[in-house]
């Protein structure tokens, strides 16, 4: 039952690096630790490069083998801000829901563009789903396949008008994302290569 | 196996945490750990990525994690081993080769610890369900309208006004009469008639100088001093201007009671409603008990005849025993604050009689009566110690069948009478504080009560039993050995995460280990020191003669001896349970919710050294032998008492939480934890035979009064008969079933009342019963099987082990033995929590997030803990009425065998799942190989 305290392992803060028995080397800054079960938790920094985001590796030690504290810290750690946990909860639950809705879509044969414009505009109505690989939103408009603007069917009226504009900016944002993911692509492959 | 006793075990805590309300959760695990606790809680609903042993990864979205960390992730699908990249869902067509299809989706999958070699959550935002909603940065970051500039925080400019402003100088009330009417005849021209005589109303008084007048006047003078200086007028006055009341009487959300105050006089402190620091409340204690030591080794003899002296006894014993004492009162604290009604005072009253009316018709009906005057004259708090003393004795006299029967109805009535403001106090302190908390109410809940808390002892007495045990099985050295591994245990268990629920349990043991000190010391009797524990040594001692040699040995356990030990060991609870209760006395001034947090707040740092518990074996066998002393034949006598043991279970949980932050401060990191267990164990046989004759003379009691505690009870119950059926070892598993159905039942059940009562008649009786059977059989076995009860299982002792290797001095049961604790305490614990109060439930958690905190020096963390376990619990709610239909399930497959595991796991774990987890019950469980296994087991749940 030791938790994190005084003569720890590894106290909360510091940095370390461990390489799993799959070979996987991880680096990032300890946020917790429990001795009992041998489980770190490692803040690293998103491995997207997303500045408000962190990767969050939990690691069995078990399977860890060489365990390098890069660094240090005895201060003590910041305290644990209380968390909203039906916040959580309803995250949880959401993630899962699209997860099973986007599955759902791919076993219908939808197309990765159809999935994409659904996430899209998911974000924005909640009230759309898959209907075999049309989504209806607000049970008011179609968007069938190849899910362009002018495939955007149902009554004529602010809610057509609106999904279209949604459909609309969504493939102008892809585009302009594509453009963007080649040129990270190649910076991470020059990475990659360089690091190597 | 493991899977399922893993499922289990996960499946426990999260029910813990549904009953979020009750929060008589014990924290397990991982869920001790609340940097842990903290981020993985961060991390939930977001895309994880599991990869296990075998280079397999899974994605799946992070759903909760078990007190043995395992996780349990939901919408799972197996990544192709090459797919690094991240979620699926990232949206990027480059995830489109991993994005999985419905046929590749499992629900959910629990992932063992054993199997996981990372978990990684990309892409989290840790703070976002950190986020203040009315801070300057939520204010200011807060998207108002679609608009995301960052909104700019003006500064409060009072112009030196406020600062020069002053409240309090400015007497004048309002405007005056003239400056108004001033105003108006300046502003509207309007003159007022006001004439400051009234002369328009009432008649002006001409005073003469006749002696008629001096003497009308005299006597208006001399009437008006009459009423003015009459107790009634100040009182009625004070009453109408809020006069004598402190700010903190005014304003504080605490109640204390006045009784309290009124026994200021009392030889420990005048408290007079202040609060009284823990610190200085055990000095005094402790100087109380130096006065009161000296008539202690009479107790035994005169108790029953005299209960006078055994009060004084009693006293005594506390302060030998002090370091622990005040730490049990601090984790009673909380259950007196739940108590705090009057009514709850009268619960422990009950509590204590229940065990003798179990016993004997008469007793009960003593038992109701000192209730009653418990609650009738709660004003002492002398009283109250005086009670607990009394209690003590009253178990006592139970051991001594006749003699003390007899004794018992007559001393009961005065003992009562006296100590009734002590004795809500000191039940409250005690285990009964649990129990009692649910019977606010009058007398007529108490006996209720103490049948549920019997029934629920039963279950609990494995915990409870086992430190117990060791003392009762004096006679032959292992026994006693077992006794003090038990006692070992329960502070161990303490220390974990458990500790909260087990802390009543852990605070009998302790209450027994602190007692086995005192006696083990000098002679049997030399309990006499300890009060409380003394009185229950006594007990057993006049029957036993040699309760001195079985502590000594008690180190090591016994299986058979331990069940006896069991029975006596319930006896023992119960005179722990006394003893606490003289320490709750000390309590009682707090009662207020305040009294909780202090207890919250001392008890963090304490339970932060799980270890300790190694320091409270020691203590335990020497204690543990002295209360045991009393031998296996009074076994039968002692089974009426055992109900009531039960109930003082649940208060020994609490006090093992205690114990264990006493331990701590002793053994800063002893696995202590693992300890608890075992003695449950050996509990847990004898539990049943115990829980039998609780059945006969519990049931009905039950079924009336409590509905809250019953509720708890009741789930309890619920799980524990299918466990029961099949084997001893069941019990155990039970109690971890307990532990998930209570947390789970409560919240879904508001109306428990109806549920809880046939729950609790129907389901405790016939479990005692069959436990009783099996337990003989299977001691040891039945031992080992307990432990598996836990999450784990047979397995369970790995888990434990694996914690509190330290244990290794409770060789045999030492993990086992934990897990019992631990599903004991958990039961035990939430029952009591639930009748205090809902309040008390939480405060409970409080206690245990404290604890959390202390390990981790964050302040913050409590919160953070229990809303973690909360978020954790979520999914079991859903189990509510299907709670206990899983938790079968779960304990059924331990239950069958750990070699069958595979067959019989994986439905139970499933099931367990889905109740622990989130509502979609479909889960399956990735063992060791966690591909083959991925199948998709959507448990018929």
């Amino acid at each position: 039952m030791a938790g994190p305290g005084p003569g720890e392992y590894f106290s909360v803060g510091s940095h370390v690096s461990c390489l799993t028995c799959l070979g996987q080397r991880l680096q990032g800054e300890v946020v917790a630790f429990d001795y009992q079960s041998k489980m770190l938790t490692l803040k690293c920094a998103s491995s997207s490069g997303k500045p408000n985001l962190n990767d969050v590796i939990l690691i069995n030690l078990a399977y860890v083998s060489d365990v390098d504290i890069i660094n240090d810290r005895t201060e003590t750690p910041p305290p644990l801000a209380s968390l909203n946990v039906s916040k959580l909860a309803n995250r949880a639950r959401t993630e899962k829901e699209d997860k099973l809705s986007q599955a759902y879509a791919i076993s219908a044969g939808v197309s990765v563009e159809g999935q994409q414009l659904f996430q899209t505009i998911h974000k924005t109505i909640k009230d759309c789903k898959w209907q075999e690989k049309n989504i209806i939103v607000m049970d008011d408009v179609v968007i069938s396949p190849p899910y362009q603007v002018e495939n955007c069917k149902g009554k004529e009226g602010s809610a057509l008008s609106h999904v279209r504009k949604i459909v609309e900016k969504h493939f102008r944002d892809v585009e302009s994302q594509k453009s963007m993911q080649r040129s990270q692509a190649q910076q991470t492959q020059k990475d990659s290569t360089l690091s190597s | 196996m493991h899977m399922t006793k893993k499922t289990k075990n996960t499946m426990k805590p999260p029910s813990q945490a549904q009953s979020s309300p009750v929060r008589s959760i014990v924290f397990e695990g991982v869920y001790n750990n609340a940097r842990m606790l903290h981020f993985l809680t961060a991390v939930v609903g977001s895309t994880c990525d599991v990869r296990v042993k075998n280079g397999t990864v899974y994605e799946g979205i992070f759903k909760t994690l078990s007190s043995q960390c395992e996780l349990a992730v939901d919408a799972v699908h197996k990544r192709c081993d090459g797919d690094v990249g991240g979620g699926g869902e990232g949206g990027g067509g480059e995830n489109q080769a991993s994005l999985p299809r419905t046929e590749d989706i499992t629900d959910t999958m629990i992932f063992s610890p054993t199997d996981l070699v990372t978990m990684t959550c990309q892409d989290v935002d840790l703070n976002f369900a950190v986020r203040d909603t009315f801070t300057d940065t939520a204010i200011g970051s807060s998207r108002v309208n679609g608009e995301h500039r960052e909104k700019v925080l003006q500064r409060w400019d009072g112009d030196g006004n406020g600062e020069n402003f002053e409240l309090e100088s400015d007497t004048s009330n309002g405007w005056d009469a003239n400056e108004m009417f001033r105003f108006n005849e300046e502003a509207y021209g309007i003159k007022s008639t006001y004439d400051s005589s009234l002369s328009m109303y009432t008649m002006p008084l001409e005073k003469g100088n006749s002696d008629v007048y001096r003497q009308r006047e005299a006597r208006a003078a001399r009437l008006a001093n009459e009423i003015e200086g009459s107790l009634q007028y100040r009182r009625r006055v004070s009453i109408e201007n809020d006069e004598g009341k402190s700010e903190e009487e005014k304003y504080s959300s605490v109640a204390r009671e006045r009784e309290d105050r009124a026994s200021p006089g009392f030889s420990s402190t005048s408290r007079e409603g202040k609060y009284i620091p823990l610190p200085q409340r055990a000095r005094e204690i402790g100087l109380s008990a130096g006065n009161m030591r000296g008539g202690a080794s009479g107790r035994t003899t005169a108790l029953t005849s005299s209960r006078h002296p055994p009060p004084s006894s009693s006293s005594p014993k506390p302060p030998s025993d002090r370091s622990s004492p005040q730490s049990v009162r601090t984790s009673y604290s909380p259950h007196q604050t739940q108590c705090s009604p009057p009514g709850a005072s009268s619960p422990p009253c009950t509590n204590h009689v229940l065990p003798h009316s179990l016993s004997h018709p008469q007793a009960l009906a003593d038992t109701t009566c000192s209730s009653v005057n418990g609650v009738a004259s709660r004003s002492s708090p002398k009283s109250q110690r005086l009670q607990s003393n009394r209690n003590l004795r009253t178990p006592n006299s139970q051991s001594s069948p006749a003699v003390s029967r007899a004794a018992k109805p007559e001393a009961p009535p005065q003992d009562l009478a006296l100590i009734g403001p002590g004795f809500l106090d000191v039940s409250s302190s005690t285990i009964t504080t649990a129990s009692s908390c649910k019977p606010s109410g009058p007398t007529p809940l108490f006996p209720v009560d103490v049948n549920e808390i019997l029934s629920t002892a039963a279950k609990e007495r494995t915990e409870s039993q086992p430190s117990s045990s060791p003392s009762a099985t004096p006679a032959s050295a292992d026994p006693p050995q077992q006794s003090s591994a038990p006692a070992v245990d329960s502070s161990s268990s303490s220390s974990p995460g458990p500790p909260k629920p087990s802390t009543s349990s852990a605070d009998l043991q302790q209450a027994t280990q602190v007692a086995p000190p005192t006696m083990s010391p000098a002679v049997p009797t030399p309990p006499a020191p300890a009060g409380p524990q003394a009185s229950g040594p006594e007990r057993s001692q006049p029957e036993t003669p040699q309760p001195t040699p079985t502590p000594s040995s008690s180190d090591e356990s016994c299986p058979e001896s331990s069940e006896r030990a069991e029975a006596v060991s319930v006896a023992a609870v119960q005179v722990k349970n006394s003893t606490l209760n003289p320490n709750a006395k000390e309590f009682l001034p707090i009662k207020g919710t305040a009294v909780l947090k202090p207890a919250s707040t001392p008890t963090p740092p304490r339970s932060v050294p799980p270890t300790p518990t190694v320091v409270l074996p020691p203590p335990g066998q020497p204690g543990g032998g002295g209360l045991y002393s009393s031998p296996p034949g009074h076994y039968l006598s002692y089974i009426p008492p055992i109900p009531l043991q039960g109930h003082s279970i649940q208060a020994p949980q609490m006090y093992q939480y205690t114990m264990s932050t006493v331990n701590q401060g002793k053994y800063p990191r002893a696995k202590g934890p693992m300890v608890a267990p075992r003695p449950e164990h050996h509990t847990s046989p004898a539990s049943p035979m115990i829980s039998a004759a609780a059945s006969a003379a519990g049931p009905p009691l039950v079924a009336s009064p409590y509905p809250q505690s019953y509720l708890q009870y009741g789930q309890v119950i619920q799980a524990m008969p299918p466990h029961y059926h099949g084997q001893p070892v069941y019990s155990m598993l039970q109690g971890g079933a307990r532990m998930l159905t209570s947390g789970a039942p409560p919240q879904p059940m508001g109306p428990p009342g109806p549920q809880y009562p046939s729950q609790a008649e129907g389901p405790p009786g016939p479990q005692q019963a069959l436990y009783a059977p099996q337990s003989f059989s299977h001691h040891s076995g039945s031992i080992h099987p307990q432990p598996s009860s836990t999450p784990t299982g047979n397995q369970p002792p790995p888990q434990h082990t694996a914690p509190s290797t330290g244990h290794t001095q409770s060789s045999q049961g030492g993990p086992q033995p934990q897990s019992m604790f631990h599903p004991g305490g958990l039961s035990a614990p939430t029952p009591p929590t639930l009748p205090p109060g809902h309040s008390s439930p939480q405060a409970s958690y409080t206690m245990q997030g404290y604890s959390l905190s202390a390990h981790q020096p964050l302040p913050h963390g409590f919160p953070s803990i229990s809303q973690l376990t909360q978020a954790h619990v979520t999914g079991p709610h859903h189990s509510g009425g299907h709670g206990h239909p899983p938790v079968m399930l779960h304990y059924g497959p331990p239950q069958q065998g750990s070699g069958s595991n595979p067959p019989h796991g994986p439905p139970p774990q499933q099931g367990a799942p889905q109740h622990f987890y989130i509502g979609p019950p479909q889960a399956v469980q990735v063992q060791a190989h966690p591909t083959q296994q991925l199948s998709f087991h959507p448990s018929a749940n």
